[in-house]
């Protein structure tokens, strides 16, 4: 059952606004909903007033380049949102906080987790232990791909704007296609809560398309590993069971990057990368169990 | 032939020093958060930015052209060359210190995030006419050895490099890590890192 946020407001840090979206008492220990790429805060709609009822002021937020929080300037954000969540658990003022997030917004909370320890209490990792090995490979014709990204920024900052779609079912139907396994009734409505209309009064994804157009830079397994090693808060791992686009890891990496966070790890049976959409009751049973052991 | 100048990141005049010293017809940009150029909208620097507006700069000119990157955006301008966007290019004090090892680049991407969130300079909207605290903080750019030899490998057009006295590369690397450029390659150790002296290598080698 999808629940409307209690509140919602924008804040300026950081030289951008962020979109937050509230569930419970505002006096509560916080705990930071984030969402994953592409998506926004309102995919929390069924988990955050689940976790607002243990007792927490649950916070979803649209990062930068996602859902109503300000635009990108880059695609290349990445420590970028680090910087944003740091500055946000400032701004909420109640000390270190929780997180909960999903897929790359799970990356982001284990960087804050990181580089500002004193900022995290715990981390629930929804499916977001990172992309595997390969996926760090630079591609065979540097050259070719360096053409083709300047190509796609032309595209977005000379081109004639964002694909407009006819309606909000078609951009769901979309959406089906890519998460097979979202239901009809999730895909509505992440696609109802991030699009927005666009110039030609058709409908367009509030995503900024700048968002994930990089330039060549170094990142591999090694770094990933001396940055989920750097995490000393308690953490929760969850995966589903099942196969889908978005899930890559093996067996083999999922254990070991759970060894590099000295994690707990449950797998939630019969769902894939959107577990905390398709079996929230089970998602919020392995949250219970952890935060029973963790505290608050 | 054009001769487009980037000027490095943070540099405090933008690129006025550049534009006082260069021969006519240079183009010499004010790259944005410099000079009279705005900061970017939401305050995040990003070497695409310069890679951008120089081959906006350039446009059909760019198989022709000479881009000169400083410090910071001597990568930008070999991000450029990579995506044949010019004809030759020109690396000035950008062929990196120490390679760190993964822990070491981590902290240091850890320590620089902690500065800028510490810094509320550099997180406020940028006042005007001076050059933005943000920038100081570079681009955050990570490298290895194992992926500069592949990107600079891919760049197959001319390379000039020029090592001035504040370059941040070991002297005894310089000749090594010149040799993982893919185009053909000369080194040039200016003696001094003012614009003129760069300008004064540039020109002489293009004659020569």
């Amino acid at each position: 059952m999808l629940s409307e946020p209690d509140r919602s407001e924008l804040v300026e840090l950081n030289r951008t606004r962020l979109r937050l979206w509230c569930w419970g008492d505002p006096a509560a220990p916080p705990v930071l909903l984030v969402h994953g790429a592409y998506d926004h805060g309102r995919m929390f709609d069924e988990l955050a007033p689940r976790v607002a009822a243990l007792g927490f002021h649950a916070v979803a937020v649209d990062l930068r380049g996602h859902g109503d929080s300000g635009p990108v300037d880059s695609g290349m954000t990445w420590a970028l949102h680090h910087i944003d969540l740091a500055l946000l658990v400032g701004h909420l003022g109640a000390g270190p906080v929780g997180f909960v997030a999903h897929s790359f917004g799970a990356g982001q909370a284990l960087g804050v987790g990181g580089a500002f320890p004193e900022l995290v209490r715990w981390i629930v990792v929804l499916d977001g232990l990172g992309p595997p090995a390969s996926a760090f490979a630079l591609a065979d014709d540097l050259g070719t791909a360096v053409r083709q990204s300047f190509d796609r920024v032309d595209r977005v900052l000379l081109g004639e704007g964002p694909r407009e779609w006819a309606s909000l079912e078609e951009m769901a139907a979309r959406r089906n296609q890519n998460n097979p396994r979202l239901s009809p009734e999730w895909a509505l409505h992440l696609a109802r809560q991030g699009a927005r209309r666009g110039r030609g009064g058709g409908w367009v994804w509030k995503a900024d398309p700048l968002f994930g157009l990089g330039v060549p830079s170094h990142f591999d397994v090694a770094m990933l590993e001396v940055e989920q090693r750097s995490v000393r808060c308690p953490v929760l791992v969850l995966t589903g069971s099942e196969p889908d686009t978005w899930r890559d890891l093996t067996p083999e990496e999922e254990a070991e990057r759970v060894g590099w966070l000295r994690a707990r790890h449950a797998v939630v049976a019969g769902t894939g990368h959107y577990l905390h959409l398709e079996d929230p009751d089970a998602t919020m049973r392995e949250i219970e169990g952890f935060l029973a052991e963790v505290g608050p | 032939m054009t001769v487009l100048v980037l000027h490095d990141l943070g540099a405090p005049d933008g690129g006025a020093a550049w534009r006082a010293a260069a021969p006519r017809g240079w183009v010499v940009l004010d790259l944005p958060g410099h000079g009279r150029q705005p900061a970017p909208r939401q305050g995040h620097y990003d070497p695409m930015a310069a890679v951008t507006l120089a081959r906006w700069s350039l446009g059909d000119a760019a198989p022709s052209s000479t881009v000169a990157g400083v410090g910071h955006n001597a990568h930008a301008a070999l991000i450029l060359a990579a995506g044949k966007g010019c004809g030759r290019v020109v690396v000035v004090d950008g062929l990196w210190g120490g390679m760190p090892t993964p822990a070491a680049a981590v902290a240091e991407t850890y320590a620089t995030i902690r500065a800028v969130v510490a810094s509320g300079d550099a997180t406020r909207p940028p006042a005007e006419g001076a050059v933005d605290p943000r920038a100081q903080h570079g681009y955050g750019v990570d490298v290895s050895e194992a992926f500069l030899r592949r990107f600079w490998g891919a760049v197959s057009v001319p390379v000039l490099v020029i090592e001035t006295p504040v370059s941040a590369t070991p002297p005894e690397e310089r000749i090594e890590r010149t040799s993982w450029f893919g185009g053909p390659t000369t080194l040039v150790e200016a003696a001094a890192s003012s614009p003129e002296a760069v300008i004064e290598a540039i020109s002489s080698t293009a004659s020569s």
